[in-house]
C-alpha cells in the first residue's frame, strides 16, 4: 500500500509536498497538532479530497481518479458515523450487501467480525443503544468486514473518556494485528501514537517532518518541532564551534558549551547554527561538583512533585532547564540551592536550526 | 417579601392573559362548532344536538364533487410538490453556486407574494397560453407552485443539519451517490419529507384564492364550492363544513407534532434537527 508525493493546496496550504510509503500490514500514525494536514492527507487517500498535485497509489495502482466508492479503503470516523436507522447487523453488512454477497456468506462474515471486535450477539441492537466504546467497535467491524486494502482511522478515540481511550488503544491495535490489515491512524495524541504504531509520521503545517518507529522519533528527533511536540525537551540554540567524528561542540549565545551527538544523516559544519535538544530525564542532578564534559553548576529555581517523577527547574548561565528525576524516595533539593548537572553527550542531540528545517525523508 | 408578591401577581396576570387570548381565538371557532350541531337556525344556544347539517352536506352533489376534486388535487399536488421540492432542496442546501441566494428567494417567493397577485398572474398566463386553461392541470400547476415552497423549507432545514459523515461513510464502503441517497439520506430525512407532504396537502386542499381564479364549471375544488354557497345561500351547513375543516387541520397539526416530536424521541443519533 503506497502513497506517493501527494501535494495539496486548498486555499491555504493544507498538505505540502508530502511523500510517504506505507508497508503492507503496517500500523502507521500521522501525528501532529490540529491543522497540520493529517486529516486532509487521510481524506485524500480515502478519495474525499482531490490533491492538487501528486499521486496516490494503493496496492501499486494509481488511485487519483477513483471515486471514494471505487477505492478499497475503509474509514473509521471520529464520530463513528454509524447509520442510526439500521441495526448493528445492517451497519456491518452494509458494504457486503453492496458487493452483492449472498445472505449466508454475509451473515457469517458479520458474525466473525463482531466476534473479532468482541461484540458477539450484538446484531440486533441499534446504534443509539450502544456505548461510545461499543459504537467504536461496530464502526471498526463495519470497516474491516469488506477486507479493505487500507484501514483509515480519523482520531477515532477523541470522543471517548480517558480510561476507555487507554483500553481501546490496545483493542484497536490487537484487532488490526489479528486482521492483518494496513492501518493509517490520525491523531494529535502522542501517547496513542507512540504506544500503537509501528511507525510515526510527524506532521506540521502540512509538511512531513519525520517518519520513524516510536523509539527513534523520541530518542532522535530530527527537528526542533518534533523534539518539542513529542515528550518534553530542552533546547539550546547555538553555533557549532567544533567537530570531531560524530560529536559536535556547540556554543550557545550565553556562553554554554555542550558536546552533543551528531546524527550521521545531518551534514553539519563548523559555524552552522543549530540547536541541541536534551530530554529532561537524561539530565543528572548532582549535589556536589564532579569532573566531566557537559557538567555545569546550576541554581535550583523550582521543584514540581509529579508523583512518580520530580521535576527540577534550574538555571544554568541564564538557560532555563527542566530536568526529571525518578522518585526514589531520596531527599529533594530545595529551591535556591546550588547543584550540578551533568549530561552525557550521547543524550544531547543536534538538530538543525528552525530556518534550516526541511522535510525528512522516509 | 415584595418580590414574592410581585412575582405572583405577574404570574397570575400572565396566566390570565394567556387564557383570554386563547378564548378570543378559539371562541369564534367554538361558536361555529355549536352552530353546526344545532338543527334549528338562528336559535342560540342550541336546544338540541343533531347531525342534520352534516347529512345535508353529504346529500349535495356539488359538495361531493368538490370534495373529490379537492382530494384528487391534493394528492397530486402533494406528490409533485414533494418531488420537485426535494429535488430543489438538495442543491440549495448543499451546493454553493453563484446566485444561490437569489434562486432561494425566487423559489420561496410564493410564500411572500400576496396570493391574489399570484392568482391573477397565473390566470392570465394560462389564458395567454390557451392550451390548458380551465382544466384540472392548471389548478394542479397553480397549487403546486404554492405548495413547493413549504416542502423546500422543511427539507432544506433538515438537510442543513444533516451529518455528512454518514454519507461519506456510505460512499467509503462502496455505495454510489444514488445508493447513498436512497439508503441513507432519504430515510433519515423522512420525517421532514412527510411534514413537507402534509404542508403541501394542506396548502392545496384549503386554498381559496388561486382555486377561485383557476377553477371552472367542471373542475371546482371544495373551497370554491363553499365560497359560492356562502354568497348564494347561507345555512349552517357552512358551519358544518367549517367544523370539519377545523378538525382536519387540527388533526394535521397533531400528526406533524407527533412526526417531528416522535423523531426526537426515537433519538436519531446523527444529530440533525428537522426544523420548519
Amino acid at each position: 500500500m503506497l502513497e506517493n508525493i501527494s501535494k495539496t493546496y486548498a486555499g491555504t496550504v493544507a498538505v505540502d509536498d508530502f511523500s510517504l510509503s506505507v508497508q503492507s500490514g503496517e500500523f502507521l500514525t500521522l501525528l501532529g497538532p490540529s491543522g497540520c494536514g493529517k486529516t486532509t492527507t487521510l481524506r485524500i487517500i480515502a478519495g474525499f479530497v482531490s490533491p492538487d498535485k501528486g499521486n496516490v497509489y494503493i496496492h501499486g495502482e494509481l488511485a487519483n481518479r477513483k471515486a471514494p466508492n471505487q477505492r478499497n479503503t475503509a474509514m473509521v470516523f471520529q464520530n463513528y458515523a454509524l447509520f442510526p436507522h439500521m441495526t448493528v447487523f445492517d451497519n456491518v453488512a452494509y458494504g457486503l450487501k453492496l458487493r452483492k454477497m449472498n445472505k449466508t456468506e454475509i451473515a457469517k462474515r458479520v458474525k466473525d467480525l463482531l466476534e473479532l471486535v468482541r461484540l458477539p450477539g450484538f446484531e440486533h441492537r441499534m446504534p443509539r443503544q450502544l456505548s461510545g466504546g461499543q459504537q467504536q467497535r461496530v464502526a471498526l467491524a463495519r470497516a474491516l468486514v469488506i477486507d479493505p486494502d487500507v484501514l483509515l482511522l480519523d482520531e477515532p478515540l477523541s470522543n471517548l473518556d480517558f480510561k476507555l481511550r487507554q483500553q481501546m488503544r490496545f483493542e484497536i491495535k490487537s484487532i488490526q494485528k489479528r486482521a492483518n490489515v494496513t492501518a493509517l491512524y490520525v491523531t494529535h495524541d502522542q501517547g496513542e501514537a507512540l504506544t500503537m504504531s509501528d511507525r510515526v509520521a510527524v506532521m506540521h503545517q502540512g509538511k512531513l517532518l519525520q517518519v520513524a518507529p516510536p523509539m527513534e522519533i523520541y530518542n532522535f528527533p530530527r527537528t526542533e518541532f518534533v523534539a518539542d511536540f513529542i515528550g518534553e525537551s530542552n533546547f539550546f540554540p547555538g553555533k557549532i564551534v567544533g567537530l570531531s567524528s560524530s560529536i559536535a561542540t556547540v556554543q550557545t549565545e550565553k556562553g554554554l558549551e555542550l558536546h552533543a551527538v551528531l546524527s550521521p544523516s545531518l551534514q553539519a559544519e563548523v559555524g552552522d547554527a543549530v540547536s541541541v535538544s536534551v530530554r529532561p530525564e537524561r539530565i543528572k542532578l548532582l549535589r556536589s561538583p564532579v569532573e566531566g564534559i557537559n557538567t555545569f553548576q546550576a541554581e535550583i529555581e523550582n521543584i514540581a512533585f509529579v508523583g512518580s517523577v520530580i521535576k527540577y527547574y534550574v538555571t544554568v548561565r541564564d538557560h532555563k532547564i527542566v530536568l526529571e528525576e525518578h522518585n526514589t524516595g531520596a531527599s529533594l533539593c530545595s529551591p535556591g540551592e546550588t547543584a550540578y548537572i551533568q549530561i552525557g553527550p550521547e543524550d544531547c542531540f543536534v538538530i538543525p536550526n528552525v530556518q534550516q528545517e526541511n522535510q525528512a525523508g522516509i | 417579601m415584595s418580590w414574592g408578591i410581585t412575582d405572583r401577581i405577574a404570574g397570575f396576570l400572565a396566566r390570565a392573559a394567556r387564557i383570554l387570548v386563547f378564548l378570543f381565538m378559539v371562541g369564534p371557532l367554538f361558536f361555529v362548532l355549536l352552530m353546526s350541531i344545532n338543527p334549528q337556525v338562528g336559535v342560540f344556544p342550541p336546544h338540541a344536538i343533531s347531525a342534520t347539517w352534516y347529512q345535508f352536506l353529504l346529500s349535495r352533489s356539488d359538495f361531493r364533487d368538490g370534495l373529490t376534486v379537492s382530494l384528487l388535487l391534493g394528492l397530486s399536488v402533494t406528490l409533485m410538490a414533494v418531488v420537485i421540492g426535494t429535488l430543489c432542496a438538495f442543491p440549495l442546501a448543499r451546493v454553493r453556486f453563484m446566485g444561490r441566494n437569489v434562486l432561494t428567494v425566487i423559489f420561496l417567493s410564493p410564500l411572500i407574494v400576496p396570493e391574489i397577485a399570484s392568482a391573477v398572474a397565473l390566470l392570465n398566463f394560462f389564458v395567454l397560453i390557451g392550451v390548458i386553461s380551465n382544466r384540472f392541470e392548471s389548478l394542479l400547476i397553480g397549487l403546486t407552485i404554492i405548495a413547493v415552497p413549504y416542502v423546500i423549507r422543511v427539507v432544506t432545514g433538515s438537510l442543513v443539519g444533516f451529518d455528512r459523515s454518514l454519507e461519506e461513510s456510505s460512499l467509503n464502503l462502496g455505495a454510489s451517490w444514488a445508493q447513498t441517497t436512497m439508503k441513507i439520506t432519504l430515510p433519515l430525512i423522512r420525517p421532514s419529507l412527510l411534514a413537507g407532504a402534509l404542508f403541501a396537502f394542506q396548502a392545496s386542499f384549503t386554498n381559496v384564492t388561486i382555486s377561485i381564479f383557476l377553477s371552472s364549471a367542471d373542475v371546482t375544488p371544495l373551497p370554491v364550492v363553499l365560497f359560492s354557497w356562502m354568497r348564494f345561500s347561507f345555512n349552517p351547513s357552512l358551519a358544518a363544513i367549517s367544523t370539519l375543516l377545523m378538525v382536519f387541520t387540527t388533526g394535521l397539526i397533531f400528526t406533524l407534532e407527533k412526526l417531528l416530536g416522535l423523531d426526537k424521541l426515537v433519538g436519531v443519533t446523527s444529530g440533525f434537527s428537522p426544523s420548519i
